[in-house]
């Protein structure tokens, strides 16, 4: 960046609320030209509102947003002129690109239908008859690798969207903008779907955008990745710009105190487990989908008082996994035994039901927290009682309320006190930003959905406990507090079975690691024999290993 | 997953108090409707006569016995029918068979009450007996008659649209073969030459009497069995395991299967009750009928009228008793406009049809709700922060 430009983009005093709640409080800042600026906050810190603001999605209560128009249409700078943001369309036009955290693309297209969509090749008017209605493929395909050359982004313009991994997904989306003409880029947590090596190859990308005089903003939850790419850093906090700061001036504990604006005290104390006992064996485990192997042969065993690590790029197998664990999906071959508290002899999931296996202890985080585990349209209270519903006395004890317990009701009519004690107890020890407990969960944040479903399944105490990305799309506080609960029920004996494509996450927490790699356990691994670059390879081509 | 069960799904609401709501969005609709109907009338050089449609339409209908008695008497049975839609779209369902499990209910329960009983077990003729058994018959065939498309529906994957709609037909060629014929039907009374097309009338003790002898229309108990059906519903939608199982499932499949649902039998269960409120709805009517007997095609077009009640009722037990009474305002406005002014009564009909379209555009909805609840000073808490 250099400090002498003038800003391309300035945001002044800019204020949105939502009901009652402030979003945002008069926040400014400037975007200068070829600049990597990075958005860095948890969680309903205000990040995607300030977003949505400057993609015109939303409109801002007050303050003003001035751009650059010389700069965005031909690279000569005229100064700022006040515009307002009224629909995405508008900001297209004006040369501000978005690259959401879920890719716009239409999957059965190609990656050229897909970049030209809506700005479209059409065969020029010298052809003849019906021809001139039709798709200019040559051209469009000629255009694509002209600009997938400028800017270093290799792509096939003919593969279908759907065949390509998430990381070229993500390139298809820059490209779409940039072809769209775009010189400001938004990415939205552009690295939270990429594996260790598709991130790295984003950061060159962007590296050689910022060459080429693309301005980029970069809104992540991250702390390491602002600090790598970034030129400067934006630290905003409760809907307000706490700090502005640069890379080199800082490290990742004085960001991650900016962020959470509070001393982040890592209390996670492994504690030496002696006697551990066989808790979970899964035999030969085979899945198949339309006779296509997903899972193949999967052996491990689960102890007591240890959390297992599924490593592994997602899309090999993890999440039918957990489905099959859970007994979502029905496994092709293989067994699953399970030893229950205080049960000397296991018993076999295999037939069991998913609310005889959520019964006998065995609690859930679904990967998906919006299909699997929260109702979006129930409310705090229905939504913990999901796991309550047909185990009213495991209710109780929860609530330890022994004088007013509605002793003549089984569950047959809902227990409404009851829902909304075990709720709110939850929402207290969790810190769940919601006024009470009849908020629908669609109205909560991310992280706030994603500790309502943690609050619940925890407080079942389980025995095991299936954990499917558990912090996904969450902030570090919440991050944080999540693996410190996973840690304590590993100290009380329970064993966890964490399943994350956050490499750190699993590394953080797991005392044994298993990779998974195109349905196979490609290696297991204990905690003190992990290398990073091994495990990397191992993720990513299956070898590597011993 | 059903993609109208989604649809309105935005329109799903709880709590008594929300009838204010659909009162209000009754009103702006009706009004919406009105002017449009005007401008239509406009269009073809005709003027609506405004002082005779308030007159007859309004005034003769909430001011007069006879109003009032049509409004509950064309009301009644659309509660039940629109309740039996409420309740599959609570379980994300969309049951527009309910005029075939109309028919198999009403038709089951009239041949209970009128060929059975009193011809093979006459010992069990007394009303304490033949009222709620000849009900309960109508609801357990509109039961199964729910239970079959919900099966289907849950362990073969056959879209409950579809095969509602062939049941429906189904449903009326069963009546035809049973009551349709003085040469082949069972259960014609075979004694008189024009008796085709209708069961023998059934027994007296299984007949609903009036509340209200002294109005033109009768209105029989059989209302107040609907209203307490409703508030039944009412409490097991919200306040029960069952209730709560069915909105999770309607909600989120996968969500409630992942927390131990499961969702093919409350499908089954939902189709079920769903199919014997409609039944239920068919034999009371019945059994409330001046000529108490079935005959072929009294459902009119009740079954699919429910669909636009509980509409405009939210999907919820105590709009769709307000939303019924609309309905049935408008057909006793329709039938009084009929026969004291000269404004064709066809022209309710497309007023009908147009406060539904204004009501299936939720997008609308929204809006006046939006609006209804500025003017009602309730705020609505909105604490979306960031939703990444």
């Amino acid at each position: 960046m250099n400090s002498t430009s003038q800003p391309i983009l300035k945001v002044t005093d800019v204020s949105k609320s939502f009901g009652s709640v402030q979003a945002l409080k008069q926040v400014s800042f400037e975007i200068f030209p070829g600049e990597i600026l990075a958005i860095l906050g948890e969680n309903g810190a205000g990040k995607s509102t300030l977003m949505k603001i400057l993609n015109g999605l939303y409109r801002l209560d007050s303050g003003k947003i001035e751009v650059d128009r010389g700069w965005f249409s031909d690279g000569t700078p005229q100064g700022l002129d006040p515009v307002f943001l009224e629909s995405p369309k508008q900001t297209l036009d004006i040369g501000i690109g978005m690259v959401f955290q879920h890719f716009q693309l239409v999957e059965s297209f190609t990656v050229g239908e897909n970049i030209t969509l809506g700005y479209e090749f059409v065969r020029d008017k010298s052809s003849s008859g019906y021809q001139r209605i039709l798709m200019d493929y040559e051209k469009t395909n000629e255009e694509i690798m002209r600009l997938s050359n400028e800017f270093k982004l290799p792509v096939d313009p003919s593969k279908k969207v759907e065949d390509l991994p998430v990381g070229i997904k993500q390139r298809v989306e820059i490209l779409k903008q940039l072809y769209r003409q775009a010189n400001l880029l938004i990415l939205d947590e552009p690295t939270a779907v990429l594996t260790p090596l598709e991130v790295d190859q984003l950061f060159n990308t962007m590296a050689s955008l910022r060459k080429s005089g693309k301005s980029i903003v970069f809104i992540s939850h991250k702390l390491k990745e602002p600090l790598h790419i970034a030129d400067r850093i934006i630290v905003i906090r409760k809907g307000e710009i706490v700090s502005e700061v640069f890379p080199q001036n800082v490290d990742e504990s004085i960001l991650a105190n900016l962020v959470v604006g509070r001393k982040l005290l890592s209390r996670i104390h492994r504690e030496l487990i002696k006697s551990k006992k066989l808790l979970l064996a899964v035999q030969s485990l085979n899945y198949e989908m339309n006779d296509v192997p997903i899972i193949k042969n999967l052996e491990f065993e689960l102890r007591t008082g240890e959390i297992l690590g599924v490593a592994g790029v997602e899309g090999n197998g993890q999440t039918e996994l957990s489905m099959i664990l859970i007994g979502l999906l029905k496994e092709t071959a293989g067994n699953i035994f399970y030893y229950s508290k205080n049960n000397e002899v296991p018993i076999s999931l295999n037939s069991l039901s998913t609310l005889n296996r959520l019964n006998s202890g065995i609690g859930f985080i679904p990967e998906d927290r919006n299909l699997h585990g929260l109702i979006d349209n129930f409310s705090i209270a229905e939504n913990v009682w999901l796991a309550y519903h047909s185990n009213v006395e495991q209710a109780h004890q929860f609530i330890k309320d022994n004088e007013n317990r509605e002793s003549l009701n089984k569950g047959y009519i809902l227990p409404k006190k009851l829902m909304e004690d075990i709720s709110k107890k939850i929402i207290k020890a969790y810190d769940i930003k919601a006024p009470n407990s009849k908020i629908l969960t669609k109205n909560l944040s991310g992280g706030n959905q994603q500790k309502v479903i943690i609050g619940r399944e925890l407080s079942k105490t389980p025995n095991l406990v299936i954990a499917s990305q558990p912090t996904r799309g969450v902030d570090i506080g919440v991050m944080e507090q999540v693996h410190e609960e996973l840690i304590n029920l590993r100290n009380n004996g329970s064993g966890v079975l964490l399943i994350s494509a956050d490499l750190d996450e699993v590394l953080k927490l797991s005392d044994r690691l298993i990779v998974m790699f195109e349905g196979e356990i490609v290696a297991e691994l204990s905690r003190e024999e992990v290398e990073l670059q091994k495990l990397s390879l191992l993720m990513t081509t299956g070898k590597g290993g011993k | 997953m059903s993609t109208s069960g989604l649809q309105v799904g935005i329109l799903k609401t709880k709590g008594i108090f929300n009838s204010l709501q659909i009162i209000f969005i009754s009103l702006v609709f009706s009004f919406l409707s009105l002017m449009v109907l005007y401008f239509i009338l406009l269009t073809f050089g005709f003027a609506l006569p405004v002082d005779a449609l308030f007159k007859y339409g309004v005034y003769q209908v909430f001011f007069t016995q006879d109003g009032l008695s049509g409004i509950l008497f064309w009301g009644g049975p659309l509660i039940l029918t629109a309740l039996a839609v409420a309740i599959a779209f609570q379980g994300g369902l969309f049951n527009i068979g309910g005029q075939g499990q109309f028919i198999i209910g009403g038709l089951a329960g009239a041949i209970w009450a009128a060929s059975i009983v009193p011809k093979n077990l006459p010992f069990l003729n007394f009303p304490l007996f033949m009222v709620p058994t000849t009900m309960l018959i109508g609801a357990i065939f509109g039961g199964i008659y729910g239970f079959l498309p919900g099966y289907m529906r849950a362990k073969y994957e056959a879209h409950e649209v579809i095969t509602t709609i062939l049941l429906n037909i189904l449903a009326l060629n069963i009546a035809q073969y049973l009551v349709g014929s003085r040469t082949y039907s069972p259960f014609v009374d075979r004694t008189k030459v024009d008796a085709y097309g209708q069961t023998e009338l059934i027994s007296k003790s299984a007949t609903l009497s009036p509340i209200f002898p002294a109005f033109s229309q009768s209105v029989t108990y059989g209302l107040l069995v609907t209203v307490l059906i409703a508030v039944l519903m009412y409490f097991v939608l919200f306040y029960t395991r069952l209730g709560f199982k069915i909105r999770a499932v309607g909600l989120n499949k996968h969500a409630a299967e992942a927390n131990g649902i499961k969702s093919d039998r409350i499908t089954i269960i939902t189709m079920t009750i769903s199919g014997a409120l409609a039944g239920l709805a068919g034999i009371l009517l019945v059994q409330s009928s001046s000529v108490p007997r079935y005959s072929i095609g009294i459902e009119g077009t009740l079954g699919f009228d429910g669909i636009a009640v509980s509409l405009i009722g939210l999907n919820n037990p105590f709009g769709i008793i307000l939303a019924a009474f609309f309905f049935g305002f408008l057909q006793q406005a329709r039938l009084n406009l009929d026969t004291s002014t000269n404004i064709p009564s066809d022209l309710i009909f497309v007023f009908q049809a147009l406060v539904v379209l204004f009501v299936a555009a939720p997008y609308l909805s929204r809006i006046v709700i939006n609006k209804f609840q500025r003017f009602n000073k309730t705020q609505i808490i909105e604490i979306k922060e960031d939703s990444t």
